[in-house]
């Protein structure tokens, strides 16, 4: 079972950092049973980097989720902002679908964030979700790891 | 009635960008203000840190281009160190030179395959589900994975010199801090035939086809959208030949005419104002010499390919050449032509990058240099849009007291709300309804700046776009939320 776990954000603007932090936290649990990713934002090339893999993960910031994190399977989309100089996990999926014809099961992990300047930490809240985020990743990226890989031909 | 009619794509936690376009009592547009949302914080966020921090913390100004910040502080603190480029190692010069040009080409890449190439290939009047990548993808199919592929060879570029594709740390204040083998100068190269070298140069030739050919079909629509006369800055080497890395800052005004005689860079301050607006938290640059109504001024690949003399690579020189030619060697002042320079110079990227790989000084032993220090340090470099100025002091303690960036967009303000008025008024009924056709329009002029509307944090909550009419009074008249799908 090959599972990336890729987190994206500006570890240098609050609680943009969550994304990274829970990386950080998970590679030190997981060790070299996962891949890891971090970066500022999503891009184009991400279609490559999650190619081949069974399941990726997307760790990041939200300001709009309900609970402290939350987890959504995601569906290809070709959805694409004003300037699409950051995209959308959604579109990452879609490239990788439409370019390298591979489909990896795509999962949002948002985590609850409340500021956002540059220089601060994170907040204490966020940094709650951060905990409550990486108790129940562990819990669920354990049994993905016991489920059987795909065949990839590549 | 004086009405406002606004649009406003809401992006981000901040960095977005609204356009408000002023109808007056005769129905029509008397002017129009881009509004974009900079973060000036930055520069406060670095004070106090040690001068030598300086080019890894830049780049969390920006996630869009970090290796243009990492490169124009390096350059300012190799001036502290006392390493300017005379005395800078010929390997960390070239490494850094590679890393640049590595970060052009993906990010011009990026630009014309899957950001503007719809706007081009559709025109403004095809449906917004036309106008994205997957409308390319669907007739275009072979364009839109070379796009990925390029910039994915850039980024691995990035990562070679750089230690990494984000925060690298390549970079140190008077060199570098790792050569390149000539393994992975091998691989780069001569590797995967799909993903070397000179697979990205036949790549970026054809995408110059593609737009030639666009133009030839669409004469009308690429030359006479948003053009505007103006001036044009841009850095240039000591022979007038264009370079992104180091040189002299020249500046021509709308017929060619030499107004910023190239000069030396850390010079800016008296050459180079910046005016406030109460309207708009960005700043409006402007040539000292000509004032604040005539001096400001584009940057970016148009200025860049109007202002050089040549591009040192032939190639992208004979590309240059028939871009010259088409306004009788007079500067071109057409927006849509923004893209065919910005094309010519991802050749010209390419082109470079096959060249530095070959050359041996990339996998040199001398990494760094240390002069005499000073405590200011200005560094200058053509980002992939523009003129980007970083420039810092630093006190006894080595802290940075001081810091003052100019980055590309702030140099594109008013070129932008030119590009808009134009486009806005051209598309104008008349009604106080943001037609499509506008809102395509306007997002088509702003876009062929590739501004940097983003900065730097990207938490999910964004809205596509949204309209809104006001009148004078800023009583909502009518608000339109367009969704992609």
């Amino acid at each position: 079972m090959r599972i990336l776990l890729y987190g994206y954000g500006n570890p240098s603007r609050g609680d943009d950092a969550l994304g990274p932090a829970l990386v950080e936290r998970l590679q030190n649990t997981f060790a070299d049973k996962l891949d890891y990713r971090v970066s500022m934002q999503l891009s184009i090339e991400d279609a490559l980097n999650i190619a081949g893999y069974d399941t990726v993960i997307f760790a990041d910031a939200s300001r709009v989720v309900d609970s402290d994190y939350g987890l959504v399977k995601l569906q290809a989309s070709s959805q694409v902002s004003f300037s699409m100089h950051a995209i959308t996990p959604a579109y990452v999926l879609h490239l990788c679908n439409k370019y390298m014809s591979e489909s990896p099961e795509c999962y949002a992990l948002h985590l609850k964030g409340f500021q956002w300047e540059l220089g601060q930490p994170l907040s204490e809240r966020a940094s709650c979700a951060l905990e409550g985020a990486y108790r129940f990743a562990i819990m669920w990226i354990g049994q993905e790891l016991t489920k059987p890989a795909k065949c990839f031909s590549g | 009635m004086i009405k406002n009619i606004t649009i406003e794509p809401l992006t981000r936690v901040e960095g977005h960008g609204k356009v408000t376009l002023q109808v007056d009592e005769h129905g029509n547009i008397s002017s129009s203000r881009l509004h974009i949302v900079e973060f000036r914080g930055f520069e406060k966020f670095i004070q106090g840190r040690p001068y030598w921090e300086a080019p890894v913390l830049v780049q969390r100004l920006c996630g869009i281009c970090p290796v243009s910040h990492h490169l124009a502080a390096a350059k300012a603190t190799d001036e502290i160190v006392g390493a300017g480029v005379e005395h800078l190692p010929e390997t960390a010069l070239k490494m850094r030179q590679l890393m640049h040009y590595g970060q052009f080409f993906q990010s011009h890449a990026l630009h014309f395959f899957h950001l503007s190439s719809p706007d081009f290939l559709f025109g403004v009047d095809a449906p917004v589900s036309k106008r994205n990548v997957l409308g390319v993808a669907a007739e275009f199919s072979d364009l839109a994975r070379q796009g990925i592929m390029m910039r994915k060879f850039g980024q691995e570029i990035i990562e070679a010199t750089a230690g990494k594709k984000i925060h690298g740390t390549g970079a140190i204040p008077g060199g570098i801090n790792k050569n390149l083998s000539p393994e992975q100068r091998k691989a780069f190269l001569h590797g995967d035939p799909e993903f070397n070298a000179s697979r990205m140069i036949e790549w970026a030739e054809g995408a110059i086809e593609v737009f030639l050919n666009y133009h030839r079909d669409n004469r009308n629509f690429v030359d006479g959208f948003a053009s505007f006369p103006s001036n044009h800055m841009s850095m240039v080497n000591e022979d007038g030949g264009l370079d992104i890395y180091h040189g002299r800052l020249r500046a021509v005004n709308a017929e060619g005419e030499k107004i910023l005689k190239d000069i030396d860079y850390r010079d800016y301050l008296q050459y180079i104002g910046e005016e406030v607006r109460a309207w708009s938290y960005m700043k409006f640059p402007y040539l000292k010499s000509l004032g604040k109504e005539k001096g400001w001024y584009r940057v970016g690949p148009l200025a860049r390919l109007n202002c050089c003399d040549y591009i040192p690579t032939p190639r992208a020189q004979e590309a240059f050449e028939k871009f010259r030619e088409y306004t009788n060697g007079k500067p071109n002042n057409m927006s849509m032509h923004m893209h065919w320079a910005r094309l010519i110079e991802t050749l010209f990227a390419a082109e470079m990058i096959e060249r530095l790989l070959q050359d041996d000084a990339l996998s040199g032993e001398t990494l760094s240099y240390q002069g005499t220090k000073k405590f200011e340090g200005i560094g200058v470099i053509e980002a992939p849009r523009g003129t980007l100025i970083h420039h810092y002091r630093i006190g006894d303690d080595d802290l940075i007291t001081m810091a003052n960036l100019i980055v590309s967009t702030t140099h594109n303000n008013q070129p932008m709300n030119e590009a808009v008025f134009r486009a806005a008024q051209a598309t104008f009924n008349g009604r106080t309804i943001v037609t499509e056709g506008m809102l395509n329009a306007v997002e088509v002029a702003v876009r062929a700046y590739d501004p940097c509307l983003s900065c730097a944090t990207h938490a999910l909550g964004q809205m596509p776009l949204m309209v809104e009419i006001q009148d004078a009074d800023g009583n909502i008249l009518d608000t339109r939320i367009r969704e992609l799908e």
